[in-house]
């Protein structure tokens, strides 16, 4: 455990040093062409600078309580034919590519391939439809073992496709504590999304 | 690329490395004796600091969600680890974790870790015998020691070494890890003579020794077949470029069996019974690999030895849904039929089924299949979702 404290405390240092971290909300908030209206402040994470393993190449990275923590992943706005996510360096995979006509159970896979790059253990549990931003669209729940000190995550996404764009939210936090203390902010926050369609 | 590291032949690689030409000679080299156990160095030496090292990495791998906890399998596992190393099976523990590529390593200080992928591929209980004799003939010869003292001679290396293993916990466990297994590579004539000292186990133990070099031809089918799928230019030389050629290396393998009597057991049936319980999840985490090439041949072989497993041809047309290139789709729909003809394939088959023929327009046949999903899973998770598949069909 004092390991795993300094691996955070090291893991915020090199954050702090190289990257931007800045405050978003409350209030209307917009990421690409979608808006939100939180009810409190999350913290932004430049994600040009760092790729986090449960995030790569995400739009935007935000944060309630420190990215070693909660994650709440945006992957919107990838138009038919781009790529979703990044490959890690060191695997150098190739990333899977985004279809308007997808089925949502190949989004759902496609999203987990991203997030697994690491050797992370990813399984979705519910996947049900969902009204999303304004459409129609599905919501699914996950559980994602961490590879790197193999950390149980619990994690929920929130998916539409709009003028043939992909619009896809997964927040995720540790399942002791974490996640049941958070997801309700999440979901009210998802609550006020709104794609222009 | 782990799985490059592994076949360069870190200093916890299995058959990292390969005997070749002057192996042969060796297949004559006088009678290899088991030394006796081995104590535990002085914490103050450099073997007593590579120790340590190992115990911190081995505690936290105690802790780790990845390490499979099933006791049958684990005392299967550990009954050949004991059949092979004999009076030193007390010194080596066994830890099985869910990793799904081809490895298994053995630290100095006796942890053993063997990857679900290794498991996965291999055929029988004398082909595992092989991989784990050859990882307990790199134990037995002390090699990490020689390759850490051979390093420390290195000045830069050496003080570099010396922090690495006095500071551990500084840095990532893992990039420790990962640069001290670096550091310690194998070298050739090491890796010749875990291979001959795991030839003369497996044949002390009983197995059919000629295994050892099926397992190499496997692998390397297996690897040819996922560069080619890549488009990558396939070049032993510079996968080997510190090992041997391949062909000779499996040669040597058979030579050297051959010299030991070709006679023992390979205990399939044994292995197939032992590995039942997880081989489903192993598949799965297979097939998330998204390495089409190495999963089709895998596949195919393990076809060859149950044909008339269901889940292994619905595990095939998952491979192609999966790639969904030219006529991958044909294929999948293709091997699902087949799959349906046989036993244990899992209901999912039909949502598979459905969802690629969705792709290919045919909505009848797609609506017949999530039908035929939710009349054998009314309460799957994504039942739900699966009726609104339904209804855009209609």
């Amino acid at each position: 455990m004092k390991r795993r404290t300094l691996l955070v405390a090291l893991l915020l240092l090199a954050l702090s040093a190289c990257t931007t971290i800045t405050k978003v909300g409350p209030g209307q908030v917009t990421v690409k062409d979608m808006s939100m209206t939180l009810e409190g402040p999350w913290n932004k994470f430049d994600s040009s600078a760092v790729v986090l393993y449960q995030a790569p190449g995400a739009t935007e990275i935000w944060t309630r309580e420190g990215f070693n923590l909660d994650v709440l992943a945006f992957y919107v706005g990838i138009g038919d034919g781009e790529a979703i996510g990044m490959s890690l360096p060191r695997t150098q995979k190739k990333m899977p590519v985004f279809r308007a006509r997808m089925a949502p159970h190949e989004i759902v896979e496609a999203f987990e391939s991203v997030v697994t790059q690491d050797g992370s253990v990813f399984k979705v549990g519910k996947l049900e439809p969902a009204r999303f931003a304004g459409g129609e669209g599905f919501r699914f729940e996950y559980e994602l073992r961490r590879k790197g000190d193999s950390l149980l995550f619990n994690g929920v996404g929130y998916c539409t496709v709009a003028n043939k764009k992909l619009y896809l939210l997964a927040y995720s936090a540790p399942h002791t504590y974490y996640f049941g203390k958070l997801v309700p902010g999440l979901e009210s926050a998802v609550r006020t999304a709104n794609i222009k369609r | 690329m782990q799985r490059r590291r592994f076949v360069l032949g870190c200093g916890c690689a299995a058959l990292g490395g390969l005997p070749w030409a002057g192996a042969l000679a060796q297949a004559e080299a006088p009678e290899w004796k088991m030394p006796a156990r081995f104590a535990r160095p002085d914490a103050s030496s450099d073997e007593g600091s590579l120790w340590a090292f190992m115990d911190r990495e081995e505690h936290r791998l105690k802790q780790s969600a990845f390490v499979i906890r099933d006791k049958a399998l684990q005392d299967y596992v550990t009954g050949i680890v004991c059949k092979l190393a004999g009076e030193h099976c007390p010194d080596i523990r066994v830890y099985i974790v869910q990793t799904p590529l081809f490895n298994a390593s053995m630290a100095p200080n006796g942890m053993m870790q063997v990857w679900s992928g290794l498991l996965l591929r291999m055929t029988s209980e004398a082909q595992l015998a092989a991989v784990l004799g050859h990882e307990i003939g790199h134990y037995l010869a002390r090699h990490s020691i020689e390759r850490l003292r051979d390093a420390k001679s290195k000045s830069a290396a050496g003080q570099f070494l010396g922090i690495l293993l006095a500071r551990a916990g500084g840095l990532g466990a893992i990039s420790q890890l990962a640069l001290l297994a670096g550091m310690l590579a194998y070298s050739r004539d090491q890796e010749r003579e875990a291979d001959r000292i795991g030839v003369e186990l497996m044949a002390r133990a009983g197995y059919a020794p000629l295994e050892a070099s099926r397992v190499w031809e496997q692998l390397l089918e297996e690897l040819k077949a996922g560069a080619k799928d890549r488009d990558e230019y396939w070049d032993e030389s510079v996968l080997f470029k510190t090992h041997p050629p391949a062909a000779e290396r499996q040669k040597v393998l058979a030579d050297l069996a051959a010299a030991k009597g070709a006679q023992g057991r390979t205990g399939a049936d044994e292995y197939r019974a032992a590995l039942a319980q997880h081989r489903s999840d192993f598949l799965v985490d297979e097939l998330k690999r998204h390495n089409f090439g190495e999963t089709r041949v895998l596949l195919e072989r393990m076809q060859k030895a149950f044909p008339d497993d269901g889940e292994l041809q619905y595990c095939l047309g998952e491979a192609y849904r999966l790639r969904a290139q030219d006529k991958d789709l044909t294929e999948a729909i293709a091997a699902y039929r087949r799959a349906e003809l046989l036993k244990g394939a899992p209901a999912e088959m039909y949502r598979s089924m459905g969802l690629v023929q969705r792709k290919l327009g045919d909505e009848g046949q797609a609506e017949s299949a999530f039908a035929k999903y939710l009349e054998l899973k009314p309460t799957a998770p994504d039942s739900a979702l699966i009726r609104t598949y339904l209804k855009r069909t209609d």
